[in-house]
Formats: C-alpha cells, sequence, structure tokens
C-alpha cells in the first residue's frame, strides 16, 4: 500500500484517534475504512439527489444491482421518483399489448 | 407495444415474487446488459429465478444495440449499463421502458421513450384478476419495500388496489 502524508485539523485527529480506540484498529485501518464510508456516503447523495442512477450508483459501490436494491431498503432510503413520474406511467400501461 | 425492462424493475418484481406473472402478462424482453446485471452473483435468488426463465425461454432478450448506442445515452444521463441498454433498445424498437429509477426515467422524458414501474405491473395484474386484494397487499408491501416509492405514490397505489 501506498504511504501518503497529509494535514489534518486537530480536532479531526482527535476525532479520528477516538474512532480508532473505539473500533480497536490502528490509524490508518481506521482512515480507510472512514474514508470508504465518506466515498459511499457521497455516491448515496447523489442518488438521491437524482445525479445518478441506481446501475451506476452499484456500479459506483462494487456491489450488484441486487445487493445495492437490498442495501437502499436497509437505509430506508427514498428512491427519487416522483408522483407525476408514476402517474404518467399509467398512459403507457393503457398502450402496452398482451403476451401471445 | 411491448415492454423492454431495466435491471431495477426486473429484480423489484423478482423480490417481490411477481416476476413469472408478469411474464405471464406481459411481452417482455430483456437487453443482454440487464441480463448480466442481474445475473452478476448467480447465487443470489432473485439472480437463480431469473437465470432459470431465461433459459426456459419465459424472459426473451431484446434485440441487440451497438455499444456505442448505449455509452451515448449512459454518458449523458449518467446512467449504468443495463439502464442505458433498455433505453437503447426502447429508442430503436418502440417499446415501453420498465424502470423504478429516477434517473432513467428522466432520460426516458427527454427521449420521448415511453415508461411504466413496478407498480403499474401489479395494479395492472390485479385489475385484470390475476392476483386478489390480499395478495395484491402483500405485493405492494414488498415492493414498497424495495421499492422505496414516496408515501404519496404509495397511496394512490393502495386506492387503485382497493377498485378494480
Amino acid at each position: 500500500m501506498p504511504v501518503v502524508s497529509l494535514r489534518l485539523e486537530e480536532k479531526d485527529l482527535r476525532l479520528l484517534r477516538e474512532f480508532a480506540r473505539k473500533e480497536d484498529k490502528d490509524r490508518s485501518a481506521a482512515v480507510r475504512e472512514l474514508l470508504n464510508h465518506g466515498f459511499r456516503f457521497k455516491q448515496l447523495l447523489r442518488y438521491k439527489k437524482g445525479q445518478c442512477s441506481l446501475g451506476r450508483l452499484s456500479g459506483d459501490m462494487g456491489s450488484t444491482v441486487s445487493e445495492t436494491l437490498d442495501f437502499l431498503a436497509e437505509l430506508g432510503l427514498p428512491a427519487p421518483l416522483e408522483h407525476s413520474d408514476y402517474l404518467q406511467g399509467f398512459t403507457s400501461l393503457a398502450k402496452l399489448g398482451r403476451r401471445r | 407495444m411491448s415492454l423492454v425492462i431495466d435491471t431495477s424493475t426486473l429484480l423489484l418484481l423478482a423480490k417481490a415474487s411477481l416476476l413469472e406473472q408478469a411474464l405471464d402478462r406481459f411481452p417482455v424482453t430483456l437487453p443482454e446488459e440487464v441480463r448480466i446485471e442481474a445475473l452478476a452473483k448467480p447465487s443470489l435468488p432473485d439472480a437463480m429465478l431469473i437465470a432459470r426463465l431465461i433459459k426456459t425461454g419465459r424472459l426473451k432478450p431484446s434485440p441487440a444495440i451497438s455499444p456505442s448506442e448505449t455509452r451515448a445515452i449512459a454518458e449523458d444521463f449518467n446512467l449504468g449499463s443495463g439502464e442505458s441498454a433498455a433505453l437503447a433498445v426502447a429508442l430503436k424498437t418502440g417499446a415501453i421502458v420498465g424502470t423504478d429509477d429516477g434517473a432513467c426515467i428522466r432520460a426516458a422524458k427527454v427521449l420521448g421513450v415511453e415508461f411504466i414501474t413496478a407498480l403499474h405491473v401489479l395494479i395492472q395484474l390485479y385489475r385484470e384478476g390475476e392476483i386478489d386484494k390480499d395478495m395484491a397487499d402483500a405485493k405492494l408491501a414488498l415492493l414498497a419495500r424495495f421499492g422505496r416509492y414516496s408515501e404519496s405514490i404509495l397511496a394512490d397505489c393502495r386506492a387503485k388496489l382497493r377498485r378494480r
């Protein structure tokens, strides 16, 4: 693993030490975990705002679409689906054929 | 008109155990990219179900689409490969897209592609007597859990499941 050095605010360093102690991890492992969670959180926010799709979110999170659906259900994160879109779907439904 | 399904609606119908009834009722096809996404982890229960339905010919493949057609849609709208392939097939064949993804629906509206969601499938199966009220309510609860629809959408859906 590459080694990097970076500047942190005193308060962030204190939080990091505290997190590492509570999780019984060394500081590098704690930073890696927090970074990973931070990236996932940012991706979830983008999805929640409708800025990316479920498929794109799954790819970015390294999960299958099925696993991502399960994860979103567990979080209870609302789908970015508008009521008007749902209503518009009935117009299309009326045009759908029947299987022969 | 036929229905080209994306991975979100395919998996929601599978998780709610509505997929087989949907396939009996609607002329559904699935793009290769959706098949790949849905079967990415073959040991998952919904992947096993979908694999069986493909193998037995109940879930039919959509016409092939060139990678450049799907790539352009994916990049323009920040979509995954399954969603963009479903839209590309719909543009090429005039099919309706089955999607429960907000970003995909937004793209469909821009591209002039018609769409429905898993909820529309449930409502139509109920209207036509394929499932009774109790079963429809149970399926709606499952779709609500995995689809995470807004309360206003669910309230409208419940109202539609009260009348036939």
